[in-house]
């Protein structure tokens, strides 16, 4: 317990194998704010990188904020589940499990999901499937590299078909790159390979379908790319749809907010956001 | 009980340190991990921190388990900076602290100090490069020092880091005590050295080749340093 939050541990899910941190606002507010959800960032535990998680939401909780962060099934103190389920499904059943402990223990109706990289990933997947959660806020999500009607609209360019003919382009890149690939991961000092799980349709109707029920959304970039607006405005296409939006390019980050000041950001911005969007 | 290490290592470090505890446990033993004020899940924050108030931290969390458990028999185990405030502790309770577990201990504080300052002089862009820059100071009225890996590291706690020499309190180590080692290190030579012409400590110093597990562990993200693990419970057990 610290000044006007008090923290408890929990264990929940069907199994009582997911471990958590409650953080609550003292004295303890009406189930009518929506209350957070700190997702897993890769493997990293439930404190986060630089134990990020744990000042943030203490932040939230003293502005009157519930606050859930826990462990994924696997990651940290939690067990993995023993339903069978694929990594991802048992991601998103996580999510659930911890948004119906909530639902159950504390009277939340609503939750505003939060995650960095994977775990930005796992929220949106999710957003859309659960009409509890109100928003998202997304740090370095994966986007859909291509948006609806993409390759319908390739297919119709004159250069798509001479790139084709003249052996250059994407579908010979992508050969190419397949090909080179197969060769170097038969040698033996080869590291891992990762590819991200998620493909590009399930992230673009994970985007879409967030959009299209309503789910507010805050979107951070760190690092210097600034092509994510375009691709968040194709994706939500419909008028109307841009003010679910917020974008915020954190130029100067690092990935994993090394820095005091940029965490502070980080907090602030997400502050300033659940205060406009009425949560 | 299991000691843990400071900051950015602590966190790495955890996956490994909870195989471990589950290790112990399968093979019958009581086993407590906790975090120290102001670390992982515990209340305060690094700024508001000390070595003393951790070791007493530990003296807290050994009369929990002990509590808890109704043991009368308690092995310490501590990672890095955990491994040498677990010695401290065991030293300053001896007897109550029947085995000890030094896991790549501190051995020289104000070579763990460099150590740590050298790794936070690589940072990573905006662009995911690593870059050399200086230390960033933190300002004087929150305690001053500098920000590590990710952690503020305070004057005081830089200090109090400074003044740490394992070396000094091997001759009042316990018996039964376990050295590991992941890879050579000048200063564990030092304490091997001092541990071994020491009549009043019969120490097992072992090296085992290891996966260093408080490193960034990317890319071999979710590589546990499995010998070391299998050797300390085999050793407890």
């Amino acid at each position: 317990m610290s000044g006007g939050t008090n923290e408890r541990a929990i264990i929940f899910g069907a199994e009582k194998s997911l471990i958590g941190i409650v953080t609550q606002p003292l004295p303890v507010p009406s189930g009518e704010r929506p209350a957070v959800v700190i997702l897993n960032t890769g493997i990293i535990y439930r404190i986060g990188h630089n134990r990020m998680y744990v000042a943030l939401a203490r932040t939230l909780a003293e502005a009157g904020h519930m606050v859930l962060r826990f462990d994924m099934s696997g990651i940290g103190d939690s067990d993995n589940r023993n339903d069978g389920l694929g990594p991802l499904d048992a991601n998103l059943a996580d999510i659930r499990d911890a948004i119906d402990w909530l639902a159950a223990t504390l009277r939340v109706r609503r939750v505003v999901l939060v995650g960095l990289c994977s775990g930005a990933d796992h929220a949106i997947l999710f957003a859309g499937s659960d009409c509890r959660v109100a928003g998202v806020v997304l740090i370095d999500p994966n986007l859909p590299t291509h948006g609806p009607g993409y390759f319908g609209r390739r297919m119709l360019r004159w250069r798509t078909w001479t790139n084709f003919f003249s052996g250059k382009g994407l579908f010979w890149s992508f050969l190419r790159r397949k090909f080179v690939r197969t060769i170097e991961i038969t040698r033996e000092d080869e590291g891992v390979q990762w590819q991200n799980p998620i493909s590009n349709s399930q992230l673009l109707h994970a985007f879409q379908e967030s959009a299209k029920v309503g789910i507010q959304m805050l979107a951070i970039f760190t690092g210097g790319s600034r092509d994510a607006h375009k691709v968040l405005m194709n994706l939500v296409q419909r008028k109307g749809n841009e003010r679910l939006f917020r974008l915020k390019y954190f130029d100067r980050n690092d990935h994993t907010f090394t820095f005091e000041v940029d965490r502070n950001r980080l907090s602030d911005e997400m502050m300033q956001w659940l205060r406009q969007t009425g949560f | 009980m299991i000691c843990n290490p400071w900051g950015a290592e602590h966190i790495n470090a955890h996956r490994a340190l909870r195989q471990l505890s589950r290790k112990l446990s399968g093979a019958g033993l009581h086993v407590l991990r906790f975090d120290y004020f102001g670390a992982g899940d515990s209340a305060g924050d690094m700024t508001q921190t000390d070595l003393r108030g951790w070791e007493n931290d530990i003296k807290s969390a050994l009369a929990e388990l002990g509590s808890i458990t109704g043991s009368r028999r308690v092995s310490l185990i501590g990672l890095r900076l955990g491994a040498t405030l677990a010695a401290k502790v065991a030293v300053s309770l001896d007897p109550g602290v029947n085995s000890l577990v030094l896991w790549d201990p501190v051995v020289d504080g104000r070579a763990y100090l460099d150590e740590l300052y050298a790794a936070s002089r690589v940072v990573p862009t905006a662009d995911g490069q690593l870059v050399s820059r200086p230390l960033v100071l933190r300002p004087s009225d929150l305690g001053g020092g500098y920000e590590i890996l990710g952690f503020p590291l305070t004057a005081g706690m830089a200090r109090e880091l400074k003044e740490l020499n394992l070396v000094a309190l091997t001759p009042d180590l316990l018996r039964r005590t376990l050295v590991v080692l992941s890879e050579p290190q000048v200063y564990c030579c030092t304490l091997g050295m001092v541990l071994g012409a020491s009549d009043a400590v019969a120490p097992t110093i072992e090296q085992i080749k290891a996966f260093r597990c408080w490193i960034d562990p990317w890319p071999n993200v979710g590589a546990s340093p499995v010998a070391i693990i299998n050797r300390i419970s085999q050793w407890l057990t």
